[in-house]
């Protein structure tokens, strides 16, 4: 009996529930989870506050003056989307001549498949993937597993996360949320390596297993953090040399790339590398920026024979063509968004459930998706506004969350309580009479309050024994 | 072409702003505060952040010199790491400055095999410890070094083996990466490889826990020698 009780109540009524619920709502419980997990949270606080440390040092080191420099690249930026359709074609003619192939898709599907046809026509049995959330939001790993291709992940945090068989934590940082014992744990479990605390011996397993599939890999995947115009190059950043052999050893290349990341001109990246390190990391330049203009000449010793770059829509001119919302395809996703947000470190990257965390996530998130499922994370937010007070390209992240805001409630069925309620509050807070009329009202309720310490989870504030109004006429 | 194509430009020509907005020139100079300090001494400046970033910084005054550093740096590799047969062990590619240097040693040229990327499978690579390359530019202001595929024996030399040892002479030093970058793209078409990229220091992580390891995936040590006066 107590057997049937337990399977009924404790497993088969929450999940139902849970596949019952909208995405909104599992939103909420795992941010009631994640906010109440004190380890969780001290994990991550001390990774941002290295992270912090670091930035505002680099940042006072390295400029003259870090918000002329934003305003640099702002500008940069705006120039970019201004021509952005005129800049793409250069990039494309450029890159062509050089015998690079440049694949237009329009939806994230389209991207993925056309990298599995690719892979399919070269018969590969693996490819060796540099660090890239343009192919977590295109799904690129599910897509070519199914199919049955190995997906080797080679960045230390993107192989983390993949054994774990988990999505990146954040954009920049993707196994933040893991100490070294559970990185350790992962890999005895997953690679029958030795137990270690160290971190420098845990690269050292992670380099070891990887080291043999840059060579065998049929194909090398990766993103880019810039596509130049006039150069009709790509530009990729890291620090751990992962994405070089990617892009060296493979007789394949492939790059998947928003089309918002354009940049007008080869020697833009003078200010655009230091400006994405500093943000992203706290370095002044990150260890490699590589720049790659196409597949190998004949005359060269080595390098991929064909290359394939994927621009990617996949929503992001929808964005362009409403006025409000297209400066946020400035962003070059340095990260320093998801740091910054009070919320990202309550309830952790996992809880959004998306490609993109953070204040970033939540302004392009339900565009990139599909609007009406990912509308809630506009609410994610405290509107604090410090996301928009780090962001190198000065993107206003934080109205375009209300933007969001807006539209999600003008969409939304109509909630004739909260109508009703709103009108009350605002009928209510219209008069002093009525205001003070309300306190006397809550004083009576006071005794009552600690009934809803349970459902707060925490203890209800007690009524001022004075209003402000009462204090000022007795002191001024 | 295809139709995502026309689609995706079409989108966005619909709005696109009728602005005149230009596209403003800017240096290096006003936008970094050591660029002033990296001006002034550049090779002393460059050595400082090489050294910062644990990479190891040599200046030899001659190609003698630098054959004569290059051979104790290989000397001083190999018997840390225990292995006494080296004859296959390192390698460089063929180039004008590399040439003159080995030309001045013999020991160098008997016992780092000059090679030719064309021929060698990157499996056959992988057994390379030690990679010497020239370079395009090394850039003060940063500590960096630029190279490319055609300077610098293909992409793999300097980027398979754990240790890369890059060899520039004193005229390819530059104040800041503007230049560099303008000078590589005034090159021309012809003259500009598939692939350049611009190492700092040697291959690093903080993925786990932020705590810094060197040598992830690419070299764990990285020596400059810089030739000339």
């Amino acid at each position: 009996m107590g057997f049937f009780i337990f399977i009924t109540f404790d497993i088969l009524f929450p999940t139902i529930y849970f596949v019952l619920m909208s995405e909104a709502s599992q939103f909420l419980a795992r941010a009631a989870i994640k906010a109440g997990d004190e380890e969780h949270r001290l994990k991550i606080a001390k990774a941002i506050a290295t992270y912090n440390t670091a930035v505002t040092a680099t940042k006072a080191n390295q400029f003259v003056d870090w918000q002329s420099a934003r305003d640099l690249a702002t500008a940069i930026k705006n120039y970019t989307l201004d021509h952005l359709a005129d800049l793409l074609e250069q990039f494309e003619a450029n890159f062509i001549a050089r015998g690079g192939n440049v694949f237009w898709a329009a939806t994230a599907t389209e991207a993925a498949n056309y990298v599995l046809q690719l892979a399919q026509q070269h018969q590969a049995k693996k490819v060796v993937k540099a660090k890239s959330m343009t192919t977590e939001e295109i799904h690129l790993n599910e897509k070519l597993e199914h199919a049955g291709i190995e997906v080797r992940e080679s960045d230390l945090g993107e192989l983390i996360v993949q054994l774990a068989g988990e999505k990146p934590y954040h954009i920049v940082t993707p196994a933040m949320h893991k100490t070294k014992a559970e990185i350790s744990q992962l890999f005895q479990e997953k690679l029958a390596a030795p137990a270690t605390a160290s971190a420098e011996e845990l690269t050292m397993i992670a380099r070891r297993h990887l080291r043999q599939d840059y060579v065998t890999a049929g194909i090398g995947i990766t993103g880019a953090n810039f596509l130049i115009a006039d150069a009709g190059a790509i530009s990729m950043t890291e620090n751990e040399g992962n994405g070089r052999l990617t892009m060296s050893c493979p007789p394949v290349h492939i790059v998947v790339a928003g089309i918002e990341k354009i940049i007008p001109r080869l020697t833009d990246l003078s200010l655009f590398l230091p400006l994405l390190a500093t943000s992203g990391t706290g370095q002044e330049i990150t260890c490699y920026n590589s720049i790659v203009f196409g597949p190998r000449r004949k005359d060269e010793d080595d390098g991929p024979e064909e290359m394939h770059v994927i621009l990617l829509d996949n929503g992001r001119s929808q964005l362009y063509n409403r006025p409000q919302m297209r400066q946020v395809l400035r962003c070059i996703r340095c990260g320093a968004c998801l740091n910054a947000c009070p919320v990202f470190r309550t309830i952790g990257g996992h809880t959004y459930n998306v490609t993109y965390q953070g204040p970033i996530g939540a302004v392009i998130s339900p565009h990139y998706n599909g609007l009406p499922q990912y509308q809630h994370l506009a609410f994610a937010s405290s509107l604090c506004g410090a996301c928009s007070d780090v962001c190198p390209v000065r993107i206003d992240l934080h109205h375009l969350i209300l933007e969001n805001r807006v539209e999600a409630i003008r969409q939304a069925p109509q909630n004739l309580f909260w109508r009703f309620a709103i009108r009350a509050y605002a009928w209510t807070m219209g008069s002093r009479r009525r205001l003070n009329l309300m306190r006397s009202f809550l004083q009576l309720g006071q005794p009552f309050l600690f009934l809803m310490d349970k459902h707060f989870k925490k203890r209800m504030p007690k009524l001022a024994e004075k209003t402000f109004a009462e204090l000022w006429k007795e002191n001024v | 072409m295809s139709h995502a194509r026309e689609q995706i430009l079409q989108n966005l020509r619909m709005r696109q702003a009728a602005t005149a907005s230009s596209l403003q020139n800017y240096e290096d100079a006003p936008i970094y505060r050591n660029f002033e300090s990296a001006r002034q001494n550049p090779l002393q400046f460059f050595a400082q952040k090489l050294a910062a970033l644990k990479g190891e910084f040599f200046h030899a005054k001659d190609e003698m010199t630098a054959a004569k550093i290059l051979r104790e740096s290989l000397n001083n590799f190999f018997s840390q790491t225990k292995i006494v047969d080296i004859a296959k062990l390192a390698a460089r590619h063929r180039h004008p400055l590399l040439d003159r240097i080995f030309a001045a040693d013999d020991w160098l040229s008997q016992n780092v095999p000059m090679i030719d990327g064309q021929k060698i499978s990157s499996p056959d690579f992988a057994d390379f410890m030690v990679g010497i390359t020239a370079a395009d530019f090394l850039v003060a202001r940063t500590g960096s070094i630029v190279l490319s595929t055609a300077t610098a024996g293909g992409r793999r030399l300097s980027v398979l083996p754990p240790f890369h040892i890059a060899i520039a002479t004193m005229q390819q030093l530059v104040v800041s990466l503007d230049e560099a970058l303008k000078i590589y793209h005034e090159r021309g078409e012809s003259k500009r490889s598939s692939y350049a990229t611009i190492i700092t220091g040697p291959s690093r992580t903080s993925d786990i826990e932020k705590i810094l390891v060197l040598g992830a995936h690419g070299p764990k040590r990285l020596a400059v020698i810089v030739v000339g006066e």
